[in-house]
């Protein structure tokens, strides 16, 4: 037996529970289950399923990987962090539990929206580069990119990214065939209601960056606001996020500060970046809901309002920051006593 | 990216790699478990781009396996069967090429050009290979004989050629080939006119154009070319010139070029924020006194106030004033200030001959 499989043969359920716990990364994720489950989003079995996929699917994964093994914590924690996208927002390895389908265990909240659209519609935030790239149709790429004098075609270059800021807020007729969102994932969208106000100044990148939580999102990324109608949205399956929305997402969090939030039952908040890196006590965002990829069919024409570029990055783990994943997995985890008592909890809720 | 994976993979390795991955992803759906090693990259939230989670595990590589891994990205085109099922391949391929990036494909492009799957447009919406080709090898170009065969190879073989793209080839044919500047704008000439008319292409633009030439080539080489290009044509009153790239380096506030005539009608030119080197227009061929009549037509040409010559170091036929008493006139305090110079710095030269 190599040591590949040694490592693999004691990664049983309860030591991955354990080495999760022990990862930042892995604790935040373990926080929003047990939080859900106080906000009665899903049941126990919902989360067995769940953790029962992702074991195995993690196990899969190492059984193709060269090692060294063991494993450092660090490394565990990318490896089980990277299963758990894989499991959620890929299709399956045809070779990993054959035979078997994979469960959906996207828009899994129990608590369902009500029918009544959101009034004003909905905000999503994109990468401009990823919204040229897979949303914008040819001609106008076309129109954009020659009228400004840049490149075209293929994944657009900074010039371009450039050219459609300066071009200003605009509609686009979405590319036929396109989705918005993750095809195998899910698209995240917040109210209109009360955006408007955030996206005024010069730094409105980071600011709109900032009160949604889009943590992956540093230091220059060029970003636009998507304005969706609400019948695009409410035409399809929505829901409140769970943790297996969320997946590895580093600043996802169930539970909303402020009890007025908290009543919102059918709404997640997000986590403000700019509130967290000041060690605010609250830290909630603004709304949001998970829905299935929209297609293009049942949008058409979208308007877009590009926010420029972001001045900063967060989330880092630069020395004297307060909010890497260490301190925001540390701040989770005191919600629920500590990771003593949450490693018991999950011991209970998967059985083991 | 999976622990030590890519530890052992050979160049042939990767290059199976690549080559199942992508058939694996754009061909039959199987999503980011196509590029194992690699799936957890593909997978996280935020990349939406196949490309951006291949270049993201592509970064955690040594430098000897991200050299492996592009050769094999080069070897991948080299040999990629041109079927139609394919394309998205290719395209994938040179997006990949271009944001990690891998100027090896360099080597290959050339003979792909032209044969095979550029006769496999894509129509509709899903764009054009050729462009996605004149793009990628444009990110790349720089004075190599590789960029210039594979941009000659495209723009001949395309049929026929997007004038949307003329913009960008002719920046691309001046960063590979800085020496042939006339040829390239003689053989880009009427598509840029075609361009400039159908999207109504604004000066600012054009600007943007002009200067990335100019950066392209160099002041001196530009100047020197000016009077091969063509402002005027005899027989047709609608033939594309090459009027808009002068006008749009010399005229208005933003215009990066001014020129000069001095005592003895001598045209000079220098970059508004560098009036120490300056290079001088030659008065030789047919098309300088078009050139000559467009400068005065738009009043382009200055008076010269202080004769400057080029030079690296301080400007020749300018001597430093001995005693360092003599005082400027108040015009050329003026004209100095309106250089960057102050009055102090006119106190140390005094001109060798007068305006």
């Amino acid at each position: 037996m190599d040591v590949r499989e040694i490592y693999i043969g004691t990664l049983t359920p309860p030591r991955f529970l354990s080495d999760l716990c022990e990862s930042p990364r892995g604790l935040v994720v373990v926080c929003n289950v047990l939080s859900g489950l106080d906000e009665g989003l899903f049941d126990p079995h919902f989360v067995h399923h769940v953790f029962d996929w992702w074991h195995g699917c993690l196990l899969h994964q190492l059984q193709a990987s060269r090692g060294p093994f063991p494993l450092t914590p660090e490394q565990f924690e990318k490896e089980a962090l990277d299963a758990l996208n894989v499991l959620l927002f890929a299709p399956k390895d045809p070779s990993f539990r054959k035979g078997s389908l994979k469960p959906d265990f996207l828009l899994g909240c129990a608590r369902k929206p009500s029918a009544n659209p959101v009034r004003g519609g909905y905000c999503s935030v994109m990468d401009v580069q990823g919204l040229i790239y897979h949303l914008m149709s040819t001609s106008d790429r076309r129109r954009l990119g020659a009228a400004r004098g840049v490149l075209l075609g293929g994944v657009p270059g900074s010039a371009e990214v450039d050219a459609f800021i300066l071009a200003g807020e605009t509609g686009i007729a979405l590319r036929p065939g396109s989705i918005l969102g993750n095809p195998h994932g899910v698209y995240w969208v917040t109210p209109m209601s009360g955006l408007r106000r955030d996206v005024n100044g010069a730094t409105v990148a980071d600011r709109l960056r900032d009160v949604l939580g889009l943590v992956h999102l540093g230091e220059g990324r060029a970003l636009a606001a998507i304005y969706l109608p609400a019948a695009s949205v409410s035409a399809g399956e929505s829901a409140r996020p769970t943790f297996a929305d969320a997946g590895g997402h580093r600043r996802f969090r169930t539970r909303a500060d402020r009890s007025g939030h908290r009543r919102h039952l059918t709404w997640g908040y997000t986590i403000s970046l700019s509130r967290l890196a000041s060690g605010e006590r609250q830290i909630d965002g603004r709304r949001e809901r998970v829905s299935r990829p929209i297609p293009a069919t049942r949008v058409g024409t979208v308007r877009v309002l590009p926010l420029g570029k972001t001045q900063v990055t967060r989330g880092d783990d630069r020395p004297g920051t307060i909010d890497d994943d260490k301190s925001f997995a540390e701040r989770l985890a005191r919600a629920h006593h500590g990771k003593a008592a949450i490693l018991e909890r999950m011991k209970a809720v998967l059985g083991l | 990216m999976s622990v030590g994976f890519f530890d052992d993979f050979t160049e042939a390795d990767f290059e199976g790699w690549l080559k199942a991955g992508m058939e694996a992803y754009l061909l039959e759906g199987a999503g980011a478990w196509a590029f194992p090693g690699a799936a957890g990259e593909l997978a996280a939230p935020g990349n939406l781009f196949l490309y951006q989670g291949l270049c993201e595990s592509y970064q955690q590589l040594t430098a000897e396996q991200r050299r492996r891994y592009r050769l094999a990205l080069s070897n991948v085109l080299a040999s990629l069967e041109p079927l139609d099922r394919n394309i998205p391949i290719f395209e994938h391929l040179l997006s990949l090429a271009a944001a990690l990036p891998a100027p090896e494909i360099l080597r290959v492009l050339p003979a792909r050009v032209g044969k095979g799957f550029f006769g496999l447009v894509k129509g509709g919406e899903e764009g054009d290979l050729f462009a996605l080709t004149l793009l990628t090898v444009a990110r790349f170009a720089a004075p190599r004989p590789d960029v210039l065969m594979c941009l000659n190879e495209l723009i001949r073989n395309s049929r026929p050629f997007d004038s949307a793209y003329s913009g960008v080839a002719l920046e691309a044919l001046c960063r590979a080939d800085p020496e042939g500047f006339v040829s390239h704008m003689v053989a880009m000439r009427e598509l840029l006119r075609a361009m400039f008319q159908e999207f109504q292409v604004s000066d600012e633009v054009k600007r943007g154009y002009a200067v990335s030439i100019l950066d392209a080539i160099g002041l001196q080489r530009l100047v020197y070319a000016w009077p091969a290009l063509k402002y005027f044509d005899r027989e047709f009153e609608n033939a594309a010139l090459d009027r808009w790239l002068v006008l749009v380096l010399l005229d208005g506030a933003d215009a990066p070029l001014v020129c000069e005539q001095d005592s003895r009608d001598r045209l000079h030119v220098f970059r508004r924020t560098n009036p120490l080197v300056q290079e001088e227009v030659p008065e030789e061929g047919d098309n300088f006194l078009y050139l000559l009549d467009l400068l005065r037509d738009r009043k382009l040409v200055k008076r010269q106030s202080i004769w400057f010559t080029p030079s690296p170091t301080k400007p020749r036929g300018i001597q430093p004033n001995v005693d360092g008493v003599s005082e400027s006139s108040s015009v050329e305090v003026e004209v100095a200030a309106s250089f960057g110079l102050s009055a102090a710095d006119l106190m140390q030269w005094q001109p060798t001959s007068s305006p």
